[in-house]
């Protein structure tokens, strides 16, 4: 090992291919496989040094995350079930609740359960991701940054209102996706199947994965499975960022 | 998940207290320390995998918890004998095992404050069991290799924050 901090640290390895490496530290290898990184590894310092480093990283950063999570989950138990007849803190149930939507979901139940649950297992509220239109002497814009905002606070109902003001005058397809998003959130699914199919269709590289998953989350709240299956396929195949959990999806259905 | 946190928080209670003869609270903390686990092996995609109910593997975790009585501080020592048992090195060389505990010590200082993307990135490589791949694709970067090269400079950021000895 270097006795001080000079230089350049290194995180390539001597003997492992960086795949090989990651899956070591993710710990993904096989037995055999990793038994034999271990051996080979014992050599090689440099390795040895680096590769200490990264599983002091993981291993903190996992248990400041653990706590986020326990956190969260006593948060439930405090604010009591909004299931029962508890009395509910509902908005500081919501802020818990949007903690954990961070959590990507690769959901495993059972091949039983109800489309309901698969669908609450699943849904996570998607962020605000469009950008801010600056122009001043557009009165529109100000009813589209209004629903962004009724969005974000979780006020779907006044979301939804403006910006279906804001796209009589405008076609906008991402101001579109909000609006599904907002019905989706509204709990009307069967109105925010036909918006989010629109955005689908106007192909708009930016927002078609986005709305691609909540179309199909949207069929199966609608208990529609094939629609809600056929839409999946099309994300598996298009191998986008919501690959993984449309994949986990499609073999519960 | 709120809704899946009280689905089954009332049946694991009676459950573990029916079953294991514990105390509602002792039940409550088990249920609380499980569920925890649960959502953090989801994250990490480490039960994606795995064929039974979410319920079955829920209280399968829980059964383990109860038995072996475990209470947040064994945990940690448990964590570190599962890392000794994995990661060999650390446990036959003790200049490795030094600079794992200052890395994990200096980690835990400047995480929260390191910035971005660090902190997204650390977090969907080290937390998430990302790919660089997947990483690469959720943050919008041109390639792999570009994720590669930003995880880098993040953990010579943290690098920068403890010494190795001499």
């Amino acid at each position: 090992m270097p006795g001080k901090n000079t230089g350049q640290f290194h995180y390539t390895s001597l003997i492992m291919s960086e795949d090989q490496r990651d899956k070591y530290i993710h710990h993904k290898l096989s037995p055999e496989e990793h038994k034999q990184v271990e051996s080979s590894m014992s050599s090689t310092k440099q390795d040895q040094e680096s590769i200490a480093v990264e599983l002091g990283v993981r291993d903190a950063i996992e248990e400041i995350e653990r706590v986020k999570i326990k956190a969260t989950v006593e948060n439930f138990e405090k604010q009591g079930s909004p299931y029962s007849s508890r009395p509910v803190r509902k908005y500081l149930a919501i802020a818990a609740s949007l903690a954990l939507l961070i959590m990507a979901g690769i959901w495993i139940l059972t091949p039983s359960a109800s489309n309901e649950e698969l669908y609450l297992a699943y849904y996570q509220k998607y962020p605000n991701n469009l950008t801010p239109i600056t122009r001043s002497d557009d009165q529109g814009v100000d009813l589209r940054s209004e629903g962004l905002k009724n969005y974000e606070r979780g006020k779907y109902t006044a979301a939804i209102t403006n910006f279906q003001d804001y796209l009589e005058k405008s076609n906008d397809h991402g101001t579109r996706l909000y609006l599904g998003l907002s019905l989706l959130e509204a709990g009307n699914s069967v109105e925010a199947v036909n918006v989010l199919q629109d955005v689908v269709e106007s192909k708009d590289s930016l927002l078609l994965e986005p709305a691609q998953w909540y179309l199909a989350l949207a069929h199966l709240k609608n208990n529609n499975i094939e629609s809600a299956k056929s839409g999946l396929l099309g994300i598996v195949n298009e191998k986008g960022s919501f690959q993984k959990k449309a994949q986990t999806l499609l073999y519960q259905l | 998940m709120e809704k899946v946190y009280f689905i089954y928080r009332n049946e694991f209670i009676h459950w573990s207290m029916n079953k294991y003869g514990i105390s509602e609270n002792t039940a409550l903390d088990d249920y609380q320390d499980s569920i925890t686990i649960l959502f953090e092996k989801i994250i990490n995609g480490s039960i994606g995998e795995i064929e039974s109910s979410l319920k079955t593997y829920l209280f399968g975790i829980g059964k383990n918890r109860i038995r072996q009585g475990l209470v947040s501080a064994e945990r940690k020592e448990k964590h570190g004998d599962n890392l000794a048992e994995h990661y060999r090195f650390l446990s036959t060389n003790n200049e490795a095992n030094d600079i794992y505990l200052r890395a994990k010590e200096a980690t835990k200082k400047v995480f929260e404050t390191i910035g971005e993307p660090c902190k997204t990135i650390l977090r969907k490589f080290y937390f998430e069991k990302l790919s660089m791949q997947e990483i690469a694709s959720d943050m919008n970067y041109k390639n792999e290799g570009v994720a590669r090269t930003t995880k880098k400079r993040c953990l010579e950021k943290i690098r920068d924050n403890f010494i190795i000895p001499a």
